[in-house]
């Protein structure tokens, strides 16, 4: 039993009952998380940025840290840990992709990052089943293997599932 | 701002003298390596440190680095000045802030990536700042929350809603609340630590940089986009994160593109794994 805490970047999916996924306080960053029924994994990648044309090295030392190889990343490490699945079968959850009030367009990466997280899943054949995104509030995602919930918090909303 | 703010202000213990004459150093615009050196050379746990983090893995060297000189030029300025904040202020920076519903650590990391950010966004000015200032002044920016942080127990997640609600900034929820905002609590205490009046600036300035004396605004703009950054990478200081309204008149100081400012988060995530990987190892 144990908490995996997922930084920015990060990747990681446990299928041991008692293990708690945790990512803190998202910005503009995206948290993707796919739930497997059937063999009770669950994954999550705290993505930063949409495109990894940005930076080629980072592409492939921190696939996780941009939207276009993260979410690919988390569905293999999904599979990795809890056995091959179809993505038909994987159910999908984004939160994030914030801004800062008023911010002008070049700014507004929050939303490039949720619109670069729904075209890699869509890519995939998938697309987000429950999503709180964009806005003006920090998010913390905490998701239990246990009860397969996905818990947000945010200091002006408190606690809901998703 | 109300009596209360100013006798908490006069509570809060005054900075070490090294750091004080560190922090002039570098306002100025024209001093060297040498000049930061030579204030630091006195002060042995800074210059133990300092080996400490210029010999760790996170810098990877072949040579060992024996001369605080020698750290110095390998670390640069701007570690040696947040190694030098860290050290000298007594765990200022590291306190829990309970009125904002944030952790210990999390007004130093914020600080820091402020600082990082602000520096970086100077290579994409239009004008000419100082960067060392501009992350100097990062991480001095917000000293007025732990002023107001105990007066706002209890009330954060209320304040929270409200500036989200109205779309106000959160300095104004601080104003309706307590009579006075961060901004105004950090200027008091820059005052009575002594700090440049650059620093000064921008610790009253980070929210409304049009207010600042002339030829300090694009310096203060630097931070104010460098706070905006920090929080958007998630390094927020609770519950006002992502509630301070950007002023597009950065625009006019700072050519930013979508492409730039996605570079710049890039690379200050880069910047502060290496910065807290060798702090952490002294």
């Amino acid at each position: 039993m144990a908490t995996i805490l997922i930084g920015i970047g990060g990747v990681g999916a446990s299928c041991t009952p008692g293990d708690i996924l945790k990512t803190m306080a998202l910005g503009s960053c995206v948290a993707v998380v796919l739930l497997v029924p059937q063999t009770r994994c669950v994954g999550m990648v705290h993505v930063a940025l949409p495109d990894s044309a940005l930076d080629e090295k980072k592409k492939l030392l921190v696939p996780g840290h941009f939207a276009d190889t993260g979410v690919p990343a988390l569905y293999d490490e999904v599979c990795r840990v809890g056995g091959r699945v179809a993505m038909r079968d994987v159910y999908v959850k984004i939160a994030g992709g914030a801004n800062v009030l008023g911010a002008a367009s070049m700014f507004d990466i929050g939303r490039r990052n949720v619109l670069a997280v729904k075209k890699a899943l869509w890519m995939m054949g998938s697309g987000p089943m429950a999503e709180h995104v964009e806005g003006n509030i920090s998010r913390t995602v905490t998701i239990s293997i246990d009860a397969g919930t996905v818990e947000l918090s945010s200091p002006s909303k408190g606690v809901w599932i998703l | 701002m109300n009596l209360e703010l100013k006798d908490a202000v006069k509570a809060i213990k005054p900075l070490s003298p090294a750091l004080v004459t560190l922090l002039g150093v570098t306002a100025s615009a024209e001093h060297s390596l040498n000049d930061v050196l030579k204030v630091i050379q006195f002060d042995s746990v800074l210059t133990a440190k300092l080996l400490q983090a210029a010999n760790s893995a996170a810098f990877r060297r072949s040579q060992e680095v024996e001369s605080v000189s020698m750290a110095v030029t390998l670390l640069g300025e701007r570690f040696v000045v947040g190694m030098a904040m860290d050290l000298c202020s007594d765990g200022f920076f590291e306190q829990p802030l309970a009125g904002y519903e944030s952790a210990a650590g999390d007004l130093w990391r914020h600080s820091i990536k402020t600082a990082l950010a602000a520096r970086l966004v100077c290579r994409y000015a239009r004008v000419p700042v100082d960067s060392n200032q501009a992350f100097t002044g990062g991480i001095l920016h917000d000293i007025g929350k732990v002023v107001l942080s105990t007066f706002l127990e209890g009330a954060a997640r209320g304040m929270a809603l409200a500036a989200l609600e109205g779309h106000f900034s959160y300095l104004e929820a601080e104003r309706e609340k307590l009579g006075g905002d961060h901004c105004e609590a950090g200027d008091a205490l820059a005052v009575q630590w002594r700090l440049p009046a650059c620093y000064r600036a921008v610790i009253a300035w980070h929210h409304s940089p049009d207010g600042a004396p002339e030829a300090l605004v694009p310096l203060v703009y630097a931070v104010h986009l460098g706070d905006a950054l920090a929080m958007m990478s998630g390094a927020g200081t609770g519950s006002d994160s992502l509630l301070y309204p950007l002023n597009p008149r950065h625009q006019d100081f700072f050519d930013l593109s979508s492409e730039s400012v996605q570079r710049v988060l890039l690379d200050l995530e880069n910047e502060f794994a290496m910065i807290t990987d060798s702090m952490a190892s002294t």
